[in-house]
């Protein structure tokens, strides 16, 4: 009897599994969707984008990534996850790899004058077909679409994620010629190219019509939007109207949100890309002959950061003395270590990753302590601190201690973290290392309401207006409280220099500085690997999947 | 030999017991398994308590990056080292301290609430009952890391208010646990014949009712030690934890995790030290239930 | 009967509001900025006062606390819990949507852990202080004493990638995959759900049993010879039965709050990893409905329970 009922139960529930609406339900603009829409939206997204049935020979590339999906709105995404997918549907002008712009949707720009640039878009662009917005109609993308899209980015009303950073670079943009466009700046922006990299140029039509392209993403990239399962795939399809013939004729995402078990599918030949393999997997990876490792072009860095408005920590001699007790060789090298030999971190001497304007390891490293935990406790001394009977130095009868918030989400930086705290305890500062969740520990360096804090990030050609800036750094997860004007200075300045050279110079005294009043106790720059089938072609040339698959750059490829 | 056993023939049938719970206390004493698993408790606690005799390491500052993942048997390291080169039986002697009165605090502290409120809530039924029993789905339904950050943030993040995050969530289990017990045997004729003959609810409740639904609870209890000691180890895990450099049992296996296949003693090891643990609370919880049965009384 | 389930169901109405009255509040306690998180304040971009102004307005988290929630509870009311921070998709939808991956994970694991609790439970009772006996503590042990997460890798570890038996994650649809492929990436999330929940069953069975079988009157039965000593025995493993009955009805509304661990391990799309990811992101809608449903969850589960217990103890009067 209790057996037949469970039979049932588990039938029933198979039977909900298998009839569970496939699409993500259209999203909610107005809260109250009634079921009659629901199922109605339903029919027509499996009748225009049913999932084609897999045909031999159809070239499939599989990309396993860590992250929940929480949009296909081309202006509302922050996570990488989001983006890894968007960009193959939708276009920007430019895309950007560390410090390489590759044309997007443009072709290519002149500068009439610094504040002036002309962009001239590709005239073989057109919108992707065979949706509920353009139906089987082929239609250019123009520069008009191009503007409408900076335009409405820039109207605060339209909520779009990237309106702060736009509406700081630009003034205006007009339209020359159906493919040209010219954009105004104040100043000279150095940034003027990577900033748009972060833009994606979506239909005007769909705004006009009220389209829901959450739905239904539809762009002008290589990829077509197919399917949506909710936490579980997304499927893309080959747009054979893009100007270049992709190699795949599909992609699909599966969200795998534990990356050792990523690695255990790619292993298993579930999946052939997985963006990120943590250093445990990496031995089993590199030694598997279907497999290998391709390296991200850029390191990220990672830090511990003090809070300079810490009583504690206003002396900047006592920061220095507090780097020159950790061992952050040895540090890196123990949480490194791998018997593969794969570089997956390097010492980070200063804060810009070694690829970018502003980098000059050399230099830094003149700049900084080397590690000596007997010369720490001479300057703890020479500053009035005493041991205390319990080993820990005491000045004015107050204990030197103090919390170092580590963050919960990558075992790496909560390595980073405990190795310092340990080593601190050794030499008689009472360090506590404190796991702190990630949404706390943002809300918490941004309120100053910390001490130290292991953080990473900067990683990009901002990194030090993030990093260091007085007020640039104010409503971010960066805040160390420097306030150095001489450095915001050569930061700013840095900004407005359109020259490269110019500007790495600027950064790196900017850098040199942050080094001499040790700001950070500098971490690492971590070169996160990618795992990847070598069946997998043309992938490694720019691995990254912050970019579309296929481009005029790279059409990545599955061989046989 | 046969002198003994009359003896305890005699105990039994001729002498009648002082209290039933001095009966309890002398017949957990009989039961061997029980002991055994006392034994094993004692023992696991004397090591931990006198970790200092038996380790020179300290389980904090003697980290030795260069020692990494030693593996059991390396000299000088019995049971290897961790992936930071500390020592890992010093981790584990002094992690049991942290480990052990967590898991057993936890158990002890949400089974009092618990079985009080289930308690009542069974025996008066009507208004009282339901009041408690709904704020039992309510405080089951409630996302158990929302209050974890709460309480973390409000009271400041020590040992202390992991026990406490964590009882709150676990007592409401044995408030229901004890008054689906308690409803059942409040309709047993001799709680009826208590009541009848006048005897208070407190009396009966305590000396009537809840002596036959210790089986369950007990049951309950002792599991309870080893999902404690792994719960307070996840909030850690989850960014709330008091020290990452500390030494926990819980926090020990978190750490492994990503090394299953290529340092699975980083697991094995404080995995092994919670099931016994948790093995040998359990005989004693065994013993005690059988101590407890007031029908094995005669 | 048929007055108290509609008494139960009209008490669910209070305890509702209590329920959502303090989940809002201890989320207005609670450190973290939805704001900034929504944002995406990090890495690569800053924000500007303006922009955190507008999104905290859009929000409406600059009203204040009570007016908050005054218009969550009309909301509510009218059935809409609001719509995500992150997402903007309709709270309840978003909930259903991984409904029914909950659902089949908790029905297969509950299966799974019946089969083998129930006859290792008998055994173990039956055979009192046996080696069967023995093996039912050793599992159960085990079973609570290690992570969730330890069950999940080992199982991935050995059958799929060593044996390649199983694939090591996700979902398969029926009509998407077919059959085979549905129940082969079912199996491992299963198993090692329901070994744990098999680890409390076996102990609770096994204690329930071996108090039935010291019952007085069992006893007498067996020492007379009596004839219907299977009727009585029934009567009395019925009610023996109450709290395996309470533990599985807590642990089954557990489930379908989220196996958090075991979804994220197996890739598996449901209600546990929303929840979680919706608890670090700090989309108090989300949480909110969340809970709410939950404990309409829990509210129902204990119900049947209690329905259960006159059943099985037909003195116990439902009041």
């Amino acid at each position: 009897m209790k057996k037949r009922l469970f039979a049932v139960i588990l039938a029933m529930s198979c039977l909900m599994t298998a009839c569970a609406p496939k699409e993500e339900a259209p999203k909610a603009t107005q809260p109250q969707t009634t079921a009659a829409e629901i199922s109605q939206k339903e029919t027509t997204a499996e009748g225009s984008a049913a999932q084609p049935a897999q045909t031999a020979g159809e070239k499939v590339l599989t990309i396993g990534t860590p992250y929940t999906l929480d949009t296909f709105l081309p202006w509302q995404f922050t996570s990488d996850g989001d983006r890894y997918v968007i960009s193959n549907i939708y276009e920007c002008l430019f895309e950007y790899d560390a410090n390489t712009c590759i044309p997007g949707l443009a072709e290519s720009y002149t500068n009439p004058d610094d504040c002036t640039w002309d962009v001239k878009i590709r005239d073989n662009a057109y919108w992707q077909t065979g949706n509920d917005l353009f139906g089987d109609e082929k239609v250019p993308v123009t520069a008009a679409d191009v503007k409408f899209v900076m335009d409405w980015t820039m109207d605060p009303a339209n909520g779009s994620k990237q309106q702060t950073n736009l509406s700081s670079l630009i003034t205006s943009v007009e339209v020359l010629d159906e493919h040209t466009l010219r954009f105004h700046t104040e100043e000279p922006k150095a940034l003027f190219l990577f900033t748009l990299s972060r833009v994606m140029i979506f239909p005007k039509k769909a705004i006009d019509e009220g389209f829901d392209l959450n739905a239904q993403p539809v762009g002008s990239g290589a990829f077509k939007f197919v399917s949506y399962q909710t936490d579980d795939q997304v499927v893309l399809e080959k747009n054979g109207d893009y100007y270049v013939t992709p190699e795949l004729d599909q992609v699909i995402f599966k969200i795998i949100p534990d990356k050792s078990v990523a690695a255990i599918a790619l292993q298993n030949g579930e999946i052939d890309i997985t963006p990120q393999v943590l250093s445990t997997d990496i031995d089993a990876i590199a030694s598997n002959d279907q497999l290998e490792l391709v390296p991200n072009t850029l390191g990220w860095y990672r830090y511990a950061g003090f809070n300079c408005k810490d009583e504690l920590f206003t002396d900047p001699e006592i920061r220095r003395a507090l780097a020159m007790a950790v061992d952050m060789d040895a540090a890196v090298a123990a949480t490194f270590r791998n018997n593969s030999g794969t570089k997956l971190a390097i010492r980070a001497y200063g804060p810009i990753p070694l690829e970018l304007p502003g980098a000059d390891e050399a230099a830094w490293k003149a700049e900084s302590p080397s590690y000596d935990p007997d010369g720490a406790k001479a300057i703890l001394e020479s500053k009035g601190w005493k041991p205390g009977s319990d080993g820990i130095y005491e000045k004015d009868g107050k204990k030197f201690q103090f919390i170092l918030k580590t963050p919960n989400n990558d075992n790496n930086r909560v390595k980073l973290g405990t190795i310092i705290s340990t080593q601190l305890k050794q030499i008689g500062i009472d360090c506590v290392a404190q796991p702190t969740e990630w949404a706390t520990l943002l809300t918490d360096i941004k309120a100053g309401d910390t001490q130290m804090f292991v953080m990473g990030g900067g990683s990009s050609l901002n990194g030090m207006e993030m990093l260091f800036h007085t007020t640039l750094s104010q409503s971010n997860s960066h805040r160390v409280f420097y306030d150095n004007e001489e450095c915001d200075a050569l930061i700013e300045k840095a900004a407005v220099t359109i020259d490269q050279e110019e500007r790495g110079k600027l950064l790196l005294e900017a850098s040199n500085m942050t080094i001499k009043d040790s700001v950070h106790m500098f971490g690492y720059f971590e070169y996160v690997q990618i795992g990847m089938n070598k069946k997998v072609t043309d992938f490694a040339k720019a691995p990254t999947l912050w970019y579309s698959l296929c481009n005029g750059y790279r059409n990545v490829g599955i061989s046989e | 030999m046969k002198k003994e056993n009359g003896m305890q023939t005699d105990d039994f049938s001729m002498v009648p017991a002082k209290s039933y719970w001095s009966d309890v206390g002398r017949r957990f004493m009989k039961n061997k398994i029980a002991l055994l698993g006392a034994m094993i408790l004692g023992i696991i606690m004397f090591l931990c308590a006198a970790a200092p005799l038996f380790t020179q390491y300290d389980p904090v500052k003697d980290m030795v990056l260069m020692d990494m993942l030693l593996p059991p048997g390396s000299p000088g390291h019995i049971l290897g080292t961790d992936d930071y080169g500390r020592d890992i039986f010093s981790r584990l002697l002094y992690g049991g301290r942290t480990s052990v009165l967590t898991g057993v605090s936890v158990a002890v502290v949400s089974a009092v609430i618990g079985v009080t409120l289930g308690c009542v809530s069974g025996y008066f039924g009507g208004w009282i009952d339901n009041l408690i029993m709904r704020f039992t789905d309510i405080m089951m339904s409630f996302p158990f890391l929302i209050i974890a950050i709460a309480i973390m943030a409000a009271l400041g993040s020590s040992q202390k208010n992991i026990v406490i995050a964590l009882a709150i969530v676990s007592w409401p289990r044995f408030a229901r646990l004890t008054r689906g017990q308690v409803l059942s045997i409040r309709t047993q004729e001799y709680v009826e014949a208590a009541n009848t003959a006048g005897f208070g609810d407190a009396r009966i409740m305590f000396n009537h009712i809840l002596p036959n639904c210790m089986g369950p609870i007990i049951v309950q209890l002792t599991l309870a030690v080893g999902s404690a000691i792994l719960s307070a180890a996840s909030l850690n895990f989850l960014g709330l934890g008091v020290d990452a450099s500390l030494p926990d049992w819980g926090v020990m296996l978190n750490q492994g995790r990503n090394y299953l296949q290529t340092a699975s003693w980083l697991t094995t090891i404080p995995g092994i030290a919670i099931s016994l643990t948790v093995l040998a609370v359990n005989w004693i919880g065994d013993g005690l239930r059988d101590a407890f049965d007031p029908r094995l009384r005669v | 009967m048929w007055n108290y389930i509609l008494k139960r169901i009209l008490m669910a109405i209070p305890t509702l509001l209590i329920i959502s009255f303090m989940i809002f509040s201890l989320l207005y306690l609670t450190p973290g900025d939805p704001v900034l998180l929504m944002l995406g304040s990090g890495d690569t971009q800053s924000v500007s006062q303006e922009q955190y102004e507008a999104v905290q307005k859009e929000l409406g988290l600059d009203k204040p606390f009570l007016e908050r929630y005054v218009d969550f509870l009309l909301g509510a009311c009218r059935g809409d819990l609001g719509t995500s921070y992150i997402t903007g998709e309709n709270v309840f939808q978003t909930v259903m949507m991984r409904m029914p991956a909950t659902l089949i994970l908790t029905v297969s694991a509950v299966l799974v852990g019946i089969l083998i609790a129930v006859p290792l439970g008998i055994l173990a009772a039956v055979k009192h202080n046996s080696i069967w006996d023995s093996l039912a503590t050793f599992l159960a042990t085990i079973g609570v004493s290690l992570p969730k997460f330890w069950f999940g890798l080992v199982l991935i570890i050995y059958f799929s990638l060593r044996l390649k038996l199983f694939p090591s994650q996700g979902i398969a649809y029926i009509d998407r995959d077919g059959i085979g492929a549905f129940f082969s990436h079912l199996c491992l999330p299963a198993v090692s759900l329901g070994l744990g929940l098999a680890a409390t069953q076996t102990r609770m069975i096994r204690s329930s049993m071996l108090e039935v079988l010291n019952q007085d009157y069992i006893r007498f039965a067996q020492s007379k010879g009596f004839k219907d000593k299977a009727v009585i025995a029934r009567h009395a493993f019925k009610n023996a039965m109450i709290p395996v009955v309470t533990v599985l009805g807590s642990e089954i509304g557990a489930l379908l709050g989220g196996a958090v661990v075991t979804e994220t391990i197996f890739s598996w799309p449901g209600v546990g990893r929303l929840a979680m990811n919706s608890i670090s992101r700090r989309d108090y809608p989300m949480i909110q409905g969340n809970t709410l449903i939950l404990c309409a969850i829990f509210l129902l589960i204990n119900l049947i329970v209690d329905i259960i217990y006159a059943w099985l103890n037909p003195k116990i009067r439902l009041n």
